[in-house]
């Protein structure tokens, strides 16, 4: 409690001077207003829209770069679909089908009257790759110059995919995001556009939106921003109106089948949050289990890093198979759950933190995440499990049975929970398993497009979250909030770069900090482990030299018992990884007593010799586990004398059951 | 003639009774079995916790970080080592392969102790119809083995028939269900697919039962009369079944609900993994061992009560 009562004024003071500084920061700036029309039968879009952009980078601008996301599942020739065969993570289930596919056609542009649809191209800046039609570059009449604003009209068609990846519809299920053509992001002297590929997502200006959305009146609609008004416009359809300001993105969901929930989060260090729940009907029972994970959300990181910067949040329960689920846009995002879905299993609790999360890092610090993915997707990862933990402690091991055969969703319909395989509070635990076998893939440094496909997601997520972690047990938790506290508030409404982000390190926790960071983003592994410990008598054996003559020394009747007989204890330390990490060796002696050793890390080995009346009885390196990223934790403790025994026979003997069972099963066959 | 089922079950279960000389037999066959594979693992784990401090933490609940490291090293045998199998959940697992069709499969080594099994389960099952067929009276030691011996020839082959058979069921579901999964996809509602897949479960589950009960009698008819051929059994086996079929899948059933009540009350009753000493080890040994037991009686009375339905029904009645 005490604790509690000095953090507040600090909290206070935090949300002061955040709320002071929401105002976007200099630099470009889109603002849309959309109309849309979707025709359900036909899953066609029909949209006009007029963007207000503003130069906020350096030089002049003779072409206006757009992202057109929705043509990475125009066919399989794209970039998106080409990578994503690698990784095989696309939510169609089996082949695509003739109407899976999806596509976004302009078929006017026009700049201050003047029509330029002839002088639009596509470009693939990344890898050339003349199928990918994600980016498209209209050359303009004259030049835009910095801090100019210029308006464009545009007119344009899409036919909405089946769910390749979060953005599609199954059934009467829609989940709309990325879906009209978007401005790129000038930075620099030219233009920060990227095509869309599989293991990244989106970057843009922040801006306001304005858009309406016509649809049949069956559907309840949810999106980005609050809804202005709701007009009947014939026919059976309705226009839906929503507004939002300071946001780098519009996203939109319909189904008729959503049930509303509304809510409202209070908190002392800002204004209220309006929360709708738009929950799957066959979910309705879960409804509270959301509300309070959001809550969760909202009260870890508002209070960690500051006030969430808008007034009201959607959240949607995607349709189930719909792949649309735990994906993060602005104002608004996806979580996602199972009909049987035990309490204490963290779903669907965890992703719905995370997707909440990324309303701080991602919505309102607005990073390239397609550069650096790391700086939103790592952070959030890092600040879920932490959040996760305060709010619910452990997570207990779930499995699910019931997997049709056949099928490549091995996760089962039934859930069980396993009490005796928790997680015990080690909330990185599933973060080092899923980085571990990824951890040389590729380093952290490099643009994230650059990635291997596949292996992506293990360095952008697990490894920042793991070495985030790694930095909160260096530092401490005041520091590393006070750090992410002040990245935060720095870069609201902005578009901070992996540098920004070692520039607040390094002002508020130093030079060693940065370089710690730095070697995070550039060392790919970090390995350390007690490799042996070897103790002998450290009285001497053999012969020396006495007043000019040798005596043969007799280790017998060198006096003194075993009690008061002197050691050498020798324990070596291994680094086995390629990064370096300072890190302590504690050596316990069966006196009771304990040696603790600073090593910073950089050898390939150290050797410790202690001699005492004493001898070694375990020796740990990094006892206190600061070092997460450690590929195998292990290894890093090791005893004199092993004591595998008991805990090999308990273990097969319930393996044991298993296999004898098995046998008998296998019985019914002969 | 009256109530012939029922009487099959009572008769079932009075047999096994008297016949848990044969229990025994099979239980210590079984262990003798898995013995080998237990001692693999328990060097497995001894040798990946050997003088780690990791070793203490998993006195008590299983160290997850420990597990994920291990399960990456490990191969062979010791690689089937997970928490499903290691939690009460472990005889669902076994249930869940069944129908899945992963009973029998890597590593290398579990498919070479299933067909140890297999050899040892055929003979037993020889000896067991022998008896339960041809009289009440206990035979001899020899006897036993030469019942055994007499049928293994007989029963082996009715085994390797049934291979293709249970693989064209488990072919068929891994047809079924993606072929479902494509007519679902534009279902919304978890339920509904949940009801379809439950549905074509049932499905492939009555295949499996069907395949099961045919095999099943025709072992019954080719030791009970003496059929060498097992073209012949099986044909024999689908009159009869044919002319019994509420009684022979009624009796089938019984032993299915008792196979299920098992795996229920090890789900239910097996305790969490907390013991840390070696009485507590010792617990979980000799409850395990009762259901292993449990689930010998359960198809040891399956042959007893399938043998006296044959009996009392006629052998001729179906053909």
């Amino acid at each position: 409690m005490a604790r509690i009562l000095l953090a507040a004024p600090l909290l206070l003071a935090i949300g002061a001077s955040h709320l002071a500084a929401q105002e976007p920061s200099p630099g470009g700036r889109a603002d849309y207003v959309i109309s849309v029309t979707l025709d359900a039968e036909s899953r066609r879009l029909t949209g006009r829209q007029t963007v207000r952009w503003t130069h906020g980078g350096e030089g002049a601008r003779e072409d206006l770069l757009f992202h057109h996301y929705l043509n990475a599942w125009r066919n399989d020739g794209s970039t998106w679909m080409l990578e994503d065969r690698r990784r095989e993570r696309s939510s169609l289930a089996g082949e695509p089908r003739v109407g899976d596919w999806g596509w976004l056609v302009v078929d006017s542009v026009r700049l201050g009257g003047e029509e330029l649809i002839e002088r639009s191209r596509y470009l693939a800046p990344d890898d050339g790759n003349p199928d990918d039609r994600t980016v498209w570059a209209v050359a303009i009449p004259r030049a835009v110059q910095p801090g100019e604003t210029v308006e464009l009209e545009l007119e344009w068609r899409a036919k909405v995919p089946r769910t390749f990846a979060r953005t599609g519809f199954r059934g009467d299920f829609y989940l709309i995001a990325h879906w009209f053509p978007q401005l790129c992001v000038t930075e620099g002297t030219g233009w920060n556009c990227h095509q869309f590929h599989a293991a990244t997502e989106f970057f843009a200006d922040f801006g306001s939106y304005d858009v309406s959305i016509t649809l049949p009146e069956r559907f309840v609609v949810g999106a980005t921003g609050r809804e202005v008004s709701r007009v009947a416009v014939g026919e059976g359809l309705v226009t839906h109106r929503y507004r939002q300001d300071r946001v780098h993105g519009f996203a939109w969901t319909a189904s008729p089948h959503y049930v509303e929930i509304e809510d409202r989060y209070e908190s002392e260090i800002q204004a209220p949050v309006d929360v709708r729940l738009l929950l799957q009907p066959e979910h309705r029972r879960q409804a509270e289990r959301h509300l309070e994970a959001v809550r969760a959300a909202f009260r870890s990181y508002g209070e960690w890093y500051g006030p969430y910067p808008h007034d009201h949040v959607t959240v949607v329960d995607p349709a189930w198979g719909s792949g649309a689920g735990g994906t993060e846009y602005p104002t608004l995002f996806t979580a996602g759950t199972r009909l049987f879905n035990p309490r204490g299993g963290g779903r669907p609790e965890h992703v719905t933190v995370h997707e909440a999360g990324h309303q701080w890092w991602y919505s309102t610090v607005g990073n390239d995440e397609m550069e650096a993915a790391w700086l939103d997707e790592g952070l959030n990862t890092y600040s879920t499990a932490r959040a996760f933990a305060e709010a619910w402690g452990e997570q207990i091991y779930t499995h699910r049975f019931f997997r049709p055969p056949g099928l490549d969703d091995e996760r089962g319909f039934f859930a069980l929970l396993l009490p005796g395989f928790d997680h015990r509070g080690r909330v990185h635990l599933d973060r080092l398993a899923r980085y571990r076998p990824d951890a040389t893939a590729d380093f952290q440094a490099r643009a994230t497009f650059r990635y291997p496909p596949d292996r992506a997601g293990s360095l952008s997520y697990s490894k920042t979250a793991l070495w985030l972690g790694t930095l909160e047990r260096h530092l401490g938790w005041p520091e590393l909030r006070r750090i992410l506290a002040t990245f935060y508030r720095r870069w609201s409404f902005g578009h901070p770069k992996p540098e920004d982000f070692l520039d607040v390190v390094e002002e508020l926790s130093g030079t060693d900090t940065r370089r710690l960071v730095q070697g995070f983003l550039t060392s790919s592994d970090y390995d350390y482990a007690v490799e042996s410990i070897d103790v002998y008598p450290a009285a001497l054996q053999g012969w020396r030299e006495e007043g000019g003559r040798m005596v043969l020394l007799d280790p017998d009747s060198s006096g003194g018992s075993d009690a008061t007989a002197l050691f050498r204890n020798e324990v070596v330390v291994r680094r086995h990884g390629s990064g370096t990490f300072p890190v302590d060796v504690r050596v316990r002696f069966d006196d009771g007593s304990a040696q603790v050793y600073r090593w910073n890390g950089r050898g390939r080995w150290l050797e410790l010799v202690e001699t005492r009346a004493a001898r070694v009885v375990s020796a740990h390196v990094d006892p206190e586990g600061v070092l997460l990223l450690d590929l195998h934790p292990s290894d890093n403790e090791l005893l004199a004398e092993p004591r595998s025994l008991f805990p090999s026979v308990k273990w097969t003997a319930r393996w044991l059951i298993w296999l004898q069972d098995r046998l008998l099963a296998m019985s019914g066959y002969f | 003639m009256r109530r012939p089922l029922t009487t099959a079950i009572v008769r079932g279960v009075l047999d096994v009774g008297r016949a848990w000389r044969l229990i025994a037999g099979l239980w210590l066959a079984l262990l003798l079995v898995a013995l080998p594979a237990g001692l693999t693992v328990f060097e497995s784990l001894r040798g990946a916790i050997g003088a780690r401090a990791a070793g203490q933490e998993l006195r008590g609940a299983m160290d997850l970080v420990w597990l994920c490291e291990y399960r990456e090293a490990a191969r062979g045998i010791a690689a089937t080592v997970a928490v499903p199998v290691l939690a009460r959940t472990a005889l669902l697992v076994n249930l869940e392969d069944w129908w899945r069709g992963d009973l029998v499969g890597p590593p290398a080594a579990l498919i070479g102790l299933g067909l140890l099994w297999a050899a040892v389960w055929i003979f037993a099952s020889g000896v067991a119809l022998d008896r339960f067929l041809f009289g009440p009276d206990p035979p001899r030691r020899a006897g036993w083995a030469g019942a055994g011996a007499r049928h293994f020839g007989r029963l082996t082959r009715l085994a390797a028939l049934s291979a293709p058979a249970y693989y064209a069921v488990y072919r068929l579901a891994a047809w079924l269900f993606p072929a479902l999964e494509g007519r679902l996809r534009d279902v919304t509602e978890e339920r509904v697919v949940l009801a379809w897949y439950l549905a074509a479960a049932l499905g492939v589950t009555l295949l499996l039962g069907l395949v099961e009960l045919w095999f099943d009698y025709a072992r019954v008819v080719a030791v009970g009369r003496g059929v060498g051929s097992g073209r012949r059994a099986l044909t024999e086996s689908a009159r009869w079944l044919a002319a019994h079929p509420l009684r022979a899948s009624g009796l089938q059933l019984a032993l299915a609900a008792a196979g299920g009540a098992i795996v229920a009350g090890w789900l239910l009753l097996a305790p969490a993994p907390f013991e840390s000493g070696w009485a507590g080890v010792a617990g979980v040994l000799l409850l395990g061992q009762l259901a292993v037991v449990a689930r010998l009686v359960v198809q040891v009375g399956g042959l007893a009560a399938q043998s006296h339905l044959y009996r009392t029904l006629g052998p001729r009645s179906g053909g």
